[in-house]
């Protein structure tokens, strides 16, 4: 294609530039539907959690826009590919097809006729009447209300057992309220068959703590903050986790309510449906191993769009970088020239730059700027940044130490006053960051993406590095094929700065693993060494 | 080559309705943000961060519009591109020009307070400040604690998402027990809040900035951006005065708190205003010696073109008076002879003659400080013209001090109008008077949203029914003429509130008025003449249009974002490289893909042997069926059939219950032709006359689940139905075109009378080119949409033979109130 | 102390009732159910409830036309409605007619519970007994 040799001649034409635009902002776009995804998940996560009243209606509306977004993101998919990818659209309508499929299962035993058939006069069956409840209830002392998640719903009361203090899961008695700052897998599983009710101090709606006491359907409230130090052992308490309430004492009243009249202490059909339709929609099923997964093995929207942010990344990565000659602005980094990074600015305003190149510090793009100066503060201090008391660290500080023989790789930019796309070719793959910082709290995002091997890496375990650092750096992380992506979202511009400086120093770090190449029992020391040398 | 490239073969159709169902989306994403963008700017700074978020999404959001026409209509419109460069550039630099809000100072000697630095300072300090740099000696000394100063106030203490919530969907119409509940909580919040170290320190700095020697007791009053002195009392609720130096920083949480009493919040409200961003800062004068003091209206507010300024004035303290606590005594003065008073006192009951040439007894002025307070007056006036309202104190060493000054809201007798001065007939008249007076402007007719947001500066308004969404527009418009609106709702409180002549409940007004390009409007009188009858009314609202706060600085981003030039589809300058705004590329977009779509049987025809299943029915028209979405139920083996009830699309579903009503019939004298036939159609949109094609027999119903495109060959003539309707009014259309027939050119000239006729009397936007015509709906909700299709299924197979049953005029009435009547049998 | 509040909820979704219900009661209300609109003004008509939590959407009858029926036939009740499908304009339409609050779903057992707990202090009475422990947040 003509016009691709043309986009980094110095002076490209307005016709490249606007090609440019065009794809990078659709990329971007793409890349925001990927985040409302990801944000509907999160979303759907904490209405599963109980503390919603939620009806079918919600589930509905869900499945509608995830199927929408599908829709959007295949759609500039085939935008950014110039309809290399069709297929893509048949896919979208048959996962969209499954996920009604899903919701018309969810009915078919269904609420129309069992509520045909439910008594619509509302005679209450309680013993125990409201005036009375109500009165019982305004005696107890409220512990918490509204202070965690509802993890399952359900009422119990039960003296606490409070694991803190250094007591085994396993001497739990029967029917007891387990209260700890939070529970491993085994523990949990150990106990949440014996306690009456789990409050923990941490923990979310969607963790395993909160998976394994719905299963177990052991009312649960976590994330209370400080139930393990407030609870002794011994203390009676009630737990209503119908409303995310706990009382000191044995409330019988509200006990004896639920007793007589409470429908059982199963997910009503509603949860169900929502469940399963979050299990169609959104977990990351394909490219669990090391190749490329293909179009026909997603299951998922998720999948879907997944599979089509990294082909429209590939398609970006490839209009960016195919013509490695002269191109864009050079920004000179100091130090030896072991990457020649080029920026196109996209804004139409900017001046023409001197021919030597400009200083990280000249780059008019805030989300580039910080970038440019982590890669650049690296390179520029990389035996100061580096503890040479530490093994991986100063394994790969050795690597640093690059020899004048190696190819310079390439970074490739085009870049707005609050936006930056920025690609690193490498011998296998390449990196990519998309960065938008400078409106407000909302608009602030930071996409990157690192290829899974680096140089004599089999392993792939250059990815799981990279997904390590960025899930501590408290992006959300999705892998595929050993190649991570992740996503950060919502943070004020200063700190979205820092983060993308961390990225920036990150691309220089993995940018050369070193001769020992990485391996996949050193991930963990690696991400700790990466997260020691930025501190 | 951009954006050009799109799939070929049979994808073609589906790839087309999918452009067009992402490139509505992106549509309707864009006129919201346009309308949330257009009440920030309102009186939010350009430069601070909530403003450069949506000017993003704006630039990329029309970007990305651009290239989806293009790749449905193939690249027709790539002149879009250079159109929106220039808006991104000019939009950039604007941008580019605003500091960033956080560098600014947190306080400033009310000197540096200028009109340039209105969103740093406020109205109020701003105009002090002006006067002040002009006329030293009669305003006081003072600083001010800028808009920075409160906001960090907001964030230290994280009070924006609790307000930002108290006030979620708090609006006019919300309980009055609910909205007294959220403002006193929202007081509440701030007077528990402490005053941050920087803004504490900002006062000690303001203090210093008067000199070794600073007062030691002080006034406190807000100074509000935004406001600019518009609301008829304000600063009587919001000073603190007789403030120590010491207590500054409390006097000053206690003015913010004073923001959110029920007026000032319902007076913002009303203006559109969001309440949390809406930045306000805090003006510091000495407290001044006062031996009287008072108000001067620079014009009778009761009669503005009188020779009279009015003196309100009291011994002591205005406060005083203001708060009701002591009686003033007001005189008129004679504005071309300062010192002359002109008519009785209000309160005095002696007896005052026109030219009295003493002040009544017991006014604490003087003749000679009478005479020194109406100059100044008139020197205040001097640069903008407008009459004033100022506060004024005489200090007991005898100087005469300002310490408010805003423009003056007063009634003007002329505008209020006698009986019409000639005896013209006029254009429209009766209902009732929301608000009196006269006004001058452009005809803007209005029935959407979008139509309303389009009004210019100075228009006088035509709307079918007046609702609370006029409040976007009513600051710049000099008139409203609505058909039906409530005189107790809430549009007719905010025509109040912005002095708007109005009249409500004009029959037919739309109707009457529908020709007329410039409007006079007599809202006491009621009546509405054609043409521009009174200039300097026209003047009058032009200064007062010019004057509103947020657009004195003709700011760049309104224009290239939100204004709309693009308004008439059917004028020659709606171009591409006519778009100079977001808004127009926005408009530009929607109203070229509808029309792109409306070829879209023209390729149906072309796509050659493909799998297609018949519509079966008892409706003897031949229809391929085409799914473009999921509209159809899965295809079994080898199935080619359809029944009208399994296709899952509701504008299909209301355009076929239309065609299958009881009474309608489609068994005609004439057969259906299928096949073999040869007409000649116009299938373009923008000239129906030039490009023709042929028709083949066959007719198309394309659907999907919010569309149907129904491409027809009835008899003899063709017609083509389109139509998208979704959840969301903003993205529907219905499109219905209709031409040809057998008979001869007189008939089929008289059946297209009688289609445009019921077309128009059913609410449809109808243009009639001889035996041509084409009708649409836009942007309404789904059922009157729905509606529109039932009626137009109706339509065509009534409207069919109807060119041989059509002898004269007299015919067309007739058969158009039967069809409206329900009475379909006259067409068999 | 007065009589105890009566508390009518509608919607024809049944988890909403279903769920409201041991919310409403444990703050004294009596409850009644109904996932028929039309069953729930007849009801309505013959029983004292002084607040009504209806859906917006339902078969049969909406939301906005019960409210209009219930104010008409007793002014002093307080209407809260909800709804899966929030817009601004229905607000304000619910608003105007005289709702007494508009809630969106999917919402919080506590977010409703607050509402009614206002309704009912607005309506004059002794706020429910359980009010004093519900004000401990």
């Amino acid at each position: 294609m003509s016009w691709l040799t043309r986009v980094f001649r110095r002076r490209a034409s307005g016709e490249d530039i606007t090609l440019l635009r065009l794809r990078t902002t659709r990329f971007r776009q793409l890349l925001g539907s990927y985040a409302s995804l990801l944000a509907l998940l999160e979303d759907a996560a904490d209405k599963q959690g109980g503390g919603y009243i939620l009806d079918r209606q919600y589930v509905i509306a869900l499945v509608e826009q995830v199927a929408e977004l599908a829709d959007a993101v295949v759609f500039d998919l085939n935008v950014i590919t110039s309809h290399r990818n069709l297929p893509f659209y048949e896919v979208a309508d048959g996962l969209r097809a499954q996920l009604r499929a899903v919701l018309a299962q969810g009915s078919g035993g269904g609420s129309d006729t069992v509520s045909e058939v439910r008594t619509q006069t509302a005679v209450p069956l309680q013993t125990v009447s409201p005036s009375t409840l109500a009165a019982a209830l305004a005696r107890s002392e409220v512990l918490y209300r509204q202070s965690g998640h509802v993890a399952c719903r359900g009422v119990a009361a039960g003296p606490v057992c409070n694991l803190s203090d250094g007591r085994q899961s396993g001497a739990l008695p029967p029917g007891s309220v387990l209260v700890a700052t939070d529970v491993e897998v085994e523990q949990a599983a150990l106990a949440a068959g014996r306690a009456g009710a789990i409050l923990l101090d941490l923990g979310s709606a969607a963790g395993t703590a909160a998976r394994l006491a719905r299963e177990l359907r052991v009312p649960a409230i976590l994330g209370l903050g400080d139930a393990t130090s407030r609870l002794a052992t011994g203390t009676e308490v009630t737990v209503d986790a119908d409303e995310n309430v706990v009382y000191r004492g044995r409330v019988n009243e509200l006990l004896d309510y639920y007793r007589s009249g409470r429908p059982g202490g199963e997910d009503e059909e509603e949860y169900q449906l929502l469940r399963s339709v979050r299990e169609a929609a959104f977990p990351l099923t394909v490219g669990a191993g090391r190749t490329e997964p293909a179009l026909s093995d997603c299951r998922t929207v998720r999948d879907l769009v997944h599979l089509a942010h990294g082909l429209a990344g590939d398609a970006l990565h490839e209009l960016l970088s195919t013509e490695r000659g002269g191109t864009g602005t050079l920004v000179r980094l100091g130090g030896p020239a072991w990457c020649e990074v080029r920026v196109v600015h996209l804004d139409g305003l900017h001046r023409s730059d001197p021919s030597g190149g400009i200083m990280p510090s000249e780059v008019r793009s805030r989300p580039l700027r910080a970038f440019l100066e982590g890669f650049s503060n690296h390179h520029g201090t990389s035996s100061a940044g580096h503890h040479g008391a530490d093994h991986h660290a100063a394994k790969h500080g050795a690597g640093e130490q690059r020899m004048p023989g190696l190819a310079p790789c390439t970074l490739r930019a085009a870049a707005t006053d609050e936006h930056a796309l920025a690609v690193m070719t490498l011998s296998r793959g390449f990196d990519m960051l998309d960065a938008t910082a400078g409106g407000g709290r909302e608009s602030n995002t930071v996409y990157c993406r690192f290829a899974a091997c680096g140089d004599g890496d089999p392993e792939a375990a250059r990815g799981a590095v990279a997904a390590g650092v960025l899930m501590r750096l408290g992006f959300a992380v999705s892998v595929m094929a050993g190649q991570a992506s992740g996503w950060l979202r919502g943070l004020p511009w200063a700190e979205t700065e820092d983060r993308v400086r961390i990225v920036g120093y990150l691309f220089a770090r993995l940018a050369r693993p070193g001769t020992a190449g990485w391996e996949r029992s050193a991930v963990e020391p690696d991400v700790e060494a990466f997260m020691r040398s930025c501190a | 080559m951009i954006a050009a490239t799109r799939p070929a073969g049979g994808d073609l159709l589906r790839h087309r309705y999918r452009v067009l169902r992402r490139l509505l989306a992106a549509n309707s994403e864009m006129l919201e943000l346009m309308a949330d963008l257009e009440a920030d700017l309102a009186h939010l700074d350009p430069g601070e961060r909530a403003i450069r978020q949506p000017v993003q999404r704006l630039l990329d959001g029309s970007l990305l519009l651009a290239e989806n026409l293009n790749i449905l209509t193939g690249g027709a419109h790539r002149a879009l591109y250079a159109a929106h460069a220039g808006i991104e550039q000019a939009v950039r630099s604007a941008l580019r020009a605003f500091p960033d809000p956080t560098a600014l100072p947190f306080v400033l000697p009310l000197e540096d307070a200028c009109l340039e630095r209105i969103r740093e300072v406020g109205g109020k300090a701003a105009n002090l400040g002006r006067l002040r740099a002009v006329i030293p000696a009669v305003i006081p000394a003072g600083f001010v604690l800028t808009t920075a100063a409160y906001r960090l106030f907001l964030a230290e203490n994280r009070l924006q998402e609790p307000i930002r919530k108290l006030f979620k969907d708090l609006s006019l119409i919300t309980g009055r027990r609910l909205f007294k509940e959220r403002t006193a909580a929202i007081r509440a919040l701030i007077a528990a809040s402490p005053v941050p170290g920087p803004v504490v320190e900002a006062f000690g700095a303001g203090v210093r900035l008067l000199g070794m020697n600073p007062p030691s007791l002080w006034a406190v009053r807000s100074s509000a951006v935004g406001e600019d002195g518009r609301m008829s009392f304000a600063g009587q609720f919001d000073s603190v005065l007789n403030v120590p130096t010491d207590a500054l920083a409390s006097a000053y949480r206690e003015v913010i708190a004073s923001r959110y009493n029920d007026h000032a919040v319902l007076y913002r409200l009303a203006g559109g205003f969001s309440e949390v961003d809406t930045p306000m800062a805090a003006l510091v004068m000495p407290m001044l010696d006062a031996r009287a003091a008072g108000v001067l209206y620079t014009r009778d507010p009761n009669d503005a073109s009188a020779d009279r300024m009015l003196i309100d004035a009291v011994a002591g303290l205005a406060e005083a008076m203001v708060r009701g606590g002591a009686v003033a005594s007001s005189v008129l003065a004679r504005r071309s002879r300062p010192g002359e008073f002109e008519a009785r006192a209000r309160h005095d009951q002696h007896d005052g003659t026109a030219g009295a040439r003493s002040a009544p007894s017991g006014f604490p002025l003087g003749a000679g400080e009478v005479r020194e307070l109406v100059e100044l007056g008139l020197r205040l006036e001097a640069p903008s013209g407008r009459p004033l309202d100022v506060e004024w104190v005489v200090t007991q060493g005898g100087a005469l001090m300002v310490v408010q000054c805003r423009p003056l809201r007063a009634v003007d007798r002329e505008s209020q109008g006698g009986p019409p001065a000639d005896a013209r007939e006029p254009a429209a008249k009766g209902g009732m008077t929301v608000f009196p007076g006269r006004a001058v402007g452009p005809a803007h007719f209005a029935r959407t949203d979008e139509e309303l947001m389009g009004a210019p500066d100075g228009a006088i308004l035509i709307v079918p029914q007046a609702g609370p969404e006029l409040a976007a527009v009513l600051p710049r418009v000099a008139g409203v003429v609505a058909e039906q609106g409530n005189p107790a709702g809430h549009a007719a409180a905010l025509i109040r509130e912005f002095a708007v002549p109005s009249l409500f409940g004009v029959p037919d007004a739309m109707g009457r008025l529908g020709s007329c390009h410039a409007l006079s409007l007599d809202a006491t009188q009621r009546i509405v003449f054609e043409g521009s009858l009174w200039p300097e009314v026209r003047e009058r609202v032009r200064s007062r249009i010019r004057h509103l706060p947020g657009r004195h600085l003709e700011n760049p981003l309104h224009e290239r974002l939100l204004v709309l030039n693009l308004t008439n589809p059917l004028a020659s300058t709606f171009r591409a490289s006519a778009c100079r705004s977001v808004h127009d590329i926005v408009r530009y977009t929607h109203e070229k893909a509808v029309a792109a779509m409306f070829d879209l049987g023209d390729d149906a025809g072309r796509q050659g042997p493909r799998r297609v299943c018949r519509l079966e029915s008892d409706v003897p028209l031949e229809l391929a069926v085409l799914d473009l979405g999921a509209a159809l139920p899965p295809a079994g083996h080898g199935r080619r059939t359809v029944r009208a009830e399994e296709i899952a699309s509701p504008p299909f579903q209301a355009l076929w219950r239309g065609m299958t009503r009881p009474g309608v019939s489609w068994a005609g004298r004439t057969q259906m032709g299928v096949g073999g036939f040869l007409s000649v159609v116009a299938s373009s949109m923008s000239d129906p006359r030039a490009a023709v094609r042929e028709v083949g027999g066959r007719n198309y119903l394309m659907v999907a689940p919010d569309y149907v495109n129904l491409n027809a060959r009835l008899a003899y003539h063709f017609a083509m139905v389109d139509a998208f309707v979704s959840p969301v009014p903003e993205n529907n259309f219905v499109n219905f075109r209709f031409r040809g027939g057998g008979a001869g050119h007189e008939r089929r000239s008289l059946r297209a009378r009688f289609l445009a006729e019921v077309l128009l009397r059913s609410g449809f936007g109808v243009d009639r080119r001889s035996d041509l015509v084409t009708a649409w709906l836009r942007r309404y909700p789904r059922e009157r949409s729905e509606e529109g299709l039932t009626m137009l299924g109706a339509l065509m197979a009534c409207a069919r033979q109807l060119d041989m049953l059509m002898r004269d005029e007299s015919a067309v009435r007739d058969f158009v109130d039967r069809f409206l009547q329900g009475d379909y049998a006259a067409f068999v | 102390m007065s009589e105890t509040l009566r508390v009518m909820v509608v919607d024809d979704e049944p988890i909403v009732g279903r769920r409201l219900r041991p919310v409403l009661e444990k703050l004294g209300f009596e409850v009644e159910v109904f996932e028929d609109p039309v069953l729930a003004l007849a009801r309505f008509a013959e029983g004292r409830f002084e607040i009504v939590v209806s859906d917006i959407r339902m078969r049969g009858m909406d939301g906005i036309a019960l409210l209009e029926r219930v104010r008409a036939h007793a002014p002093r009740a307080k209407v809260i409605l909800i709804t899966g499908h929030p817009s601004p304009e229905v607000a304000a339409e619910a608003m105007a007619k005289g709702a007494f609050e508009y809630i969106a779903k999917p919402f919080k057992t506590d977010a409703l519970r607050r509402v009614v707990e206002r309704a009912a202090l607005s309506l004059g009475e002794m706020p429910p007994p359980s009010s004093s422990g519900s004000s401990e947040e």
